[in-house]
């Protein structure tokens, strides 16, 4: 008789268990860093310091996103420059860790957490230039939307999927266009705005 | 039956491996670093380009160019419209200009021909080559093979060779 290939269901699945588990130890099926996977980065930077217990503007180190497609790591000198004059915490370990860098003027190795794919075009500066500067919402909601709540956080965490069918949910709610103004538009929802 | 075992096994696989990647793009979150600065120039605005003005030095003529550079990394030359001399043009040589930046095959240290291939040697060994090859009083001709060369370039040339 024949051994047909559903004849034994179990085995079926053992199969598929093992091509999926030997995929995922040989590297061939990427795991990728899902909602809260903790990256771990050269200074753990406390981001419930400054944001939350110091009230810290995001924007204030991370300038470069109301005008640019990044936000931007903010350079040593930013970090530096209030440091150099916080008697406080002069001893601590991390702080230690920072002035090495700068005494070497070496840029810290910071991993990347919310990594988008190269053939996908993100540009903080229209998001940050639309919901901060034009419609006013506050800035741990507007950050906050896409990066979670970071004044929680130590280093950041990457807490939504950011994929496509996640940013279209969004790109397809209708928002106001100014402050007051009853006009309303949703996000752009056709391929080369975001896949030039 | 063990090759259609085989042949199933294979689009199982592939199915689910590309059905895993699924809801999850940022596959790389975590690997990759994140370009940052010490201590920047205030208008260095990464991802942002900066318009430099220069000039191109593939050839004799000196087009005026703008070069994009973004992040550290020349991108783009163009003519410079302002130019005189080439009135906003820029010729493929020009454009290829870039390729002293990026292509595999660039100079990036000296080398010498040793038995008919190029071999890196540090400076100092090349420097001294070339001082013993030209203070040779039995060396011959000499040969100089050079970019066309301006201004305090030229002196040495013209000097010593």
């Amino acid at each position: 008789m024949k051994r047909r290939p559903f004849d034994s269901i179990p085995r079926l699945v053992a199969r598929l268990g093992a091509i999926l588990l030997s995929g995922a130890i040989f590297g061939l099926i990427p795991l990728p860093a899902g909602a809260g996977d903790k990256i771990e980065q050269p200074i753990e930077f406390p981001h419930d310091v400054h944001a939350n217990k110091m009230g810290i503007n995001c924007m204030y180190c991370h300038t470069y996103a109301r005008r640019s497609r990044v936000s931007g790591i903010p350079p040593l000198r930013k970090c530096i420059g209030c440091h150099q004059s916080i008697e406080s915490v002069k001893d601590k370990p991390r702080i230690k860790k920072l002035f090495e860098y700068w005494e070497k003027q070496e840029a810290i190795p910071f991993k990347k957490v919310h990594d988008l794919p190269d053939f996908v075009r993100f540009s903080h500066e229209r998001h940050i230039q639309r919901f901060y500067f034009q419609l006013g919402r506050p800035v741990e909601e507007v950050c906050g939307y896409c990066h979670g709540d970071v004044r929680s956080m130590t280093v950041a965490e990457k807490v939504m999927p950011l994929t496509m069918g996640w940013c279209i949910d969004c790109h397809k709610k209708d928002h106001p266009v100014a402050k007051g103004s009853g006009e309303t538009s949703h996000g752009p929802n056709d391929c080369w705005q975001c896949h030039k | 039956m063990e090759r259609r075992d085989f042949l199933r096994a294979l689009g199982l696989g592939g199915a689910s491996a590309s059905l895993g990647a699924c809801g999850f793009t940022s596959i790389e979150s975590g690997v990759e670093n994140v370009q940052s600065y010490v201590n920047p120039e205030e208008f260095n605005v990464p991802g942002v380009g900066i318009y430099y003005a220069s000039t191109c030095t593939q050839c004799e003529a000196r087009c005026g160019i703008i070069g994009r550079v973004r992040d550290g990394r020349v991108l783009k030359l163009e003519g410079n419209v302002e130019s005189g001399l080439s009135g906003g043009k820029l010729c493929g040589l020009g454009q290829a200009a870039v390729q002293h930046h990026y292509n595999p095959d660039r100079l990036r240290q000296p080398l010498l021909r040793e038995g008919g291939e190029l071999k890196p040697v540090p400076l100092e060994q090349a420097m001294k080559v070339l001082q013993q090859r030209t203070q040779d009083p039995k060396a011959g001709r000499l040969g100089l093979l050079a970019g066309p060369l301006h201004g305090h370039l030229r002196v040495p040339r013209g000097s010593y060779v």
